[in-house]
């Protein structure tokens, strides 16, 4: 017996109403969902599939200190299917870093997210240069 | 993978790449005001970590790592999503009670009349020992205590136990025989000050993620930080690793022993330390000597220790001289993997072993320290009394003179306290199936799932001869065998202390009301107390109250919680004890001078092992042994279980958070590259495992960070066809009466 980590109609349907969603939305949006996985027998989690659809998110996700601390995709990403996020919010950084979080409310950090200093699934500590109008 | 799959995650990918620079992230929901926090301490594992918890309009909706407690304002990814096990719609909100073989709802005056009645009936018809209570380290220590004192007090039974029989019994009994006394002496601090990391039969990266997190922080605070990590298996807490000893399954005890004898051969004992501090032993006596206890290493060589293990003799004697080389501080952390075993208490004794000879031991960051699984084993059931055999604060039920002192504060006539033990966990649920106990209320655990063999155990739940009570928040494979099902407070709906690995005791705040009909256990409990007749017992308005008791049961023992009091509870971030009063500041190290309140200022040394009559620890002279069953011609494999990060035991409440359901909840049977060949199976291909006492089918996970002859099955998955339970044995450490799930032997067949 051969096991299936996707229930295959479940992600055909959802991959095309996807897809579909994207033409009138244009590339640059987030997908409206990630594949819905409900109900489906899947011994794997995200990572499995993005080492190998992503490699390079997903290495440079494995080699952060988020990765080795095993702070998985789904925590900035949500679930699937409606509960997922392309673009994290902030509420995701909170469980961890709430100083942090609380500093985004300055006025500097006006049309700024983490990832501009953080870039995302890296996430070091902070960019080599500094960010304009980061330190002022 | 299927074309579509790989389209849509492509493309998805082309996308992510331009939408993650730069664009706002929306703004806090808290800095928009309207959350309330309130400190508190995770649900689940035995780290303990302070959390904050944020709730609007009545609902728990965020939670923040604590600053000021010791996880500094971190916690890992099943914490971060805590609020969402309060809200699966699967809340159980209404007792049940079983009736032509289906629950079906009823009140909570049918449901604990009925409880009453059954039970009190039992006792009457059947003797005092026909009733049981199973608990669990996960419950308050005002709840498992309740339960105690009324099957104790009330009913006239011993049997009281709880799940921390099944992880941390071994490790009791290892602190107990060495020392004198029960939980480590160190902290988490020493993780700071320590040198070497000798991390054996522990996958700290995913059962206790935030304190693998501080012993990362300190390598790279400190790059001359050496970690040595021991295990059969590759697991996630290599990635910080030095050295890695991947070690043949059960061999580990004579490597212990190898590195013991690597130490006096090298000189690296110190022996002012072993002439002042030390006793040795064999057996149970400790009637021996130093010379004995070289005689008895002398065959335990490094040469003879690479070929039983399989590790490479280079890395046995690298990590041997790192851990013994005499400038280091060295901090050993174990947890399942020497405490699920046969030798699961001697596995303890021999790392107790290793700092006792080298005197690395109550110096910062030198240190033998037992991680807890459970968030409440330690202060709830360890500490307080709640296995068959011990009563609150370090007291033993044989004991003529501890029975009457806990008489004497409960007030209950002399001898109300039976004088022999009840039934550790396993005699427990095997008298059930013999209908030696008839009636059975278990609390906020989950049996149906988590014992060994449990097929057998679920077969004498399930039978309409025993009556069986299951007090918890989420249907679970348990309450599925009940008589009656007590829909129970999730935490945070509820109030009352939890204590965990440090010997830190916390207060749990209730910052939401429960769900439906559902009560605290420890109101459940009380209710329940009174409608049996024993009312009297439990004349308490709330946990604080009991709390109160438990104070004064605590005074006078080694454990002086006694500044621990309520009032400290809500304003702290937790407190280690011993604590004698409420401005002493908690002890780091305990059995040390000017640490220690029970240590006296003029004592001659820097350490007392009071916990012995003679003030010495004993350095134990535990062989190594064969497991309960081994590998042979018919069932070649060895077999084991463990965890997985996103889950937390039988996964009732990690496996109903959307993020967590889909991630690894499905049971993966791990094998080496080099019998998957020989099988001809690949990943993703299902493997029958089979033991003698039960056959599933788990995908395969063909991995390199398995070695061959072993396979791994992760513990959480409910479904029953891959309960990796149905295959483990119920065999026991004769000592410490803890199962050996981490060892039993299987055939494999590709499916
Ligand atoms: S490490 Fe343990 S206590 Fe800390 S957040 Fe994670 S599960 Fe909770």
């Amino acid at each position: 017996m051969k096991w299936t980590t996707f229930s295959a109609v479940a992600l055909t349907l959802v991959g095309l109403l996807a897809l579909a969603g994207w033409g009138i939305a244009g590339p640059a949006e987030n997908p409206p969902a990630h594949p819905e996985v409900e109900g489906a027998v899947t011994p794997d989690a995200c990572e499995v599939c993005h080492q190998e659809v992503t490699p390079e998110v997903h290495s440079e996700w494995y080699d952060s200190q988020h990765g080795m601390l095993a702070v998985k995709c789904f925590v900035c990403h949500g679930s699937t299917g409606e509960d997922f996020t392309k673009d994290p919010s902030i509420d995701r950084c909170v469980g961890c870093h709430a100083d942090q979080v609380e500093t985004m409310a300055a006025p500097f950090m006006k049309d700024k997210s983490c990832f501009t200093c953080h870039p995302a699934h890296a996430l070091m500590a902070h960019l080599p240069v500094a960010v304009e109008g980061g330190d002022k | 993978m299927s074309a579509t799959r790989r389209q849509f995650m492509v493309a998805s990918a082309a996308t992510s790449a331009l939408a993650a620079l730069g664009k706002p992230t929306k703004a806090f929901a808290a800095a928009g005001g309207g959350i309330k926090w309130t400190k508190g301490v995770c649900r689940y594992c035995g780290v303990g970590c302070g959390v904050y918890k944020g709730v609007r309009d009545g609902k728990l909706v965020a939670i923040k790592g604590d600053k000021e407690n010791h996880n500094d304002g971190y916690v890992c990814l099943k914490g971060f999503l805590l609020p969402q096990i309060l809200y699966h719609e699967d809340r159980l909100t209404h007792p049940l009670i079983k009736k032509n073989g289906k629950l079906v709802k009823a009140s909570w005056d049918e449901a604990l009349d009925l409880v009453a009645k059954k039970f009190t009936e039992s006792v009457k018809k059947n003797g005092k020992d026909s009733v049981a209570f199973y608990g669990s380290g996960q419950a308050y220590t005002e709840e498992s205590y309740a339960a105690s004192k009324l099957f104790r007090a009330g009913f006239g039974t011993n049997n009281v136990e709880g799940n921390p029989r099944l992880c941390m019994a071994s490790a009791v009994g290892g602190y107990v025989t060495t020392f004198g006394k029960d939980e480590p002496m160190g902290t988490y601090d020493d993780i700071d000050n320590a040198d070497v990391f000798f991390i054996i039969g522990s996958n700290t990266a995913e059962a206790h993620p935030v304190l693998f997190q501080r012993i990362a922080r300190r390598k790279k605070a400190d790059p001359n930080v050496k970690i040595i990590v021991a295990d059969p298996r590759m697991t996630p807490t290599g990635r910080i690793a030095d050295i890695y000893l991947k070690f043949k399954p059960n061999t580990d005890l004579f490597v212990l022993n190898a590195f013991a004898n690597y130490f006096v051969q090298n000189d690296l004992v110190d022996k002012e330390f072993i002439k002042n501090h030390l006793a040795f032993g064999k057996g149970k006596a400790a009637d021996q000597n130093w010379d004995a206890y070289v005689a008895f290493l002398a065959p335990y060589t490094m040469e003879k220790a690479a070929e039983v293990s399989g590790c490479p003799i280079e890395d046995l004697t690298t990590a041997a001289k790192l851990f013994g080389c005499k400038k280091n501080r060295t901090m050993s952390m174990w947890t399942m993997g020497i405490n699920q075993r046969l030798r699961g208490v001697w596995g303890n004794n021999l790392i107790h072993n290793l700092h006792l000879i080298t005197g690395k031991i109550g110096i910062p960051g030198s240190t033998t320290f037992s991680l807890t699984g459970q968030p409440n084993a330690c202060g709830g059931v360890r500490d307080q009394g709640g296995l068959c055999h011990i009563l609150p604060y370090g007291r033993l039920v044989k004991k003529p003179e501890h029975r009457a002192e806990v008489e004497k504060i409960w007030g209950v006539p002399p001898g109300t306290i039976g004088d022999k033990p009840g039934k550790h966990t396993l005699a427990m649920f095997q008298a059930l199936e013999t209908k030696d106990i008839k009636c059975i209320y278990i609390m906020c655990t989950n049996p149906g799932h988590s014992l060994p063999n449990v097929n057998r155990y679920r077969k004498a739940m399930a039978d309409p001869d025993t009556f069986v009570v299951v007090a918890d928040i989420y249907p679970t494979r348990t309450t599925e065998l009940a008589d009656v099902v007590l829909p129970a407070a999730a935490w945070s709906e509820k109030e009352g202390v939890y204590g965990c690995s440090e010997r830190r005791y916390q207060l749990e705040h209730a910052v939401v009301l429960p769900q439906g009909e559902a009560r605290p256990d420890f109101d459940i409990l009380v209710d329940l107390a009174a409608r049996c007749g024993y009312g009297k017992l439990m004349p308490w308005k709330s946990p604080d109250d009991a709390w109160e008791e438990l104070l004064l049961l605590a005074e006078g023992t080694m454990y002086q919680i006694g500044g621990i009091t309520r009032a400290r509870l809500r304003k702290d971030h937790g407190v280690i004890w011993p604590c004698p009063t409420e401005d002493h500041p908690g002890t780091k190290l305990r059995y040390v001078k000017g640490e220690d309140p029970w240590v006296p200022d003029d004592y001659p040394h820097r350490i007392m092992f009071y916990g012995k009559p003679d003030n010495r620890a004993v350095v134990w002279f535990r062989p190594w042994e064969n497991a309960a069953e081994m590998p042979d011609e018919e069932y070649p494999f060895f077999f084991t279980t463990g965890r997985v990060i996103e889950h937390w035991h039988t996964a009732t409440m990690t496996g109903r958070c959307k993020e967590l359901k889909h991630a690894k909840i499905t049971s993966e049977v791990e094998i080496h590259p080099d019998d998957a060949k020989k099988l001809g199976v690949r990943t993703g291909d299902g493997v029958r495992v089979t033991s003698r006492r039960d056959s599933l089918v788990f995908p395969a996970l063909v991995t390199d960070n398995s070695q061959p002859g072993l396979v791994f099955v992760h513990m959480h998955d409910d479904n029953l066809k891959r309960m990796c339970n149905k295959i483990t044995i119920d065999q026991f450490d004769p000592g410490s009466k803890e199962p050996t799930f981490k060892i039993c032997a299987v055939k494999l067949a590709k499916a």
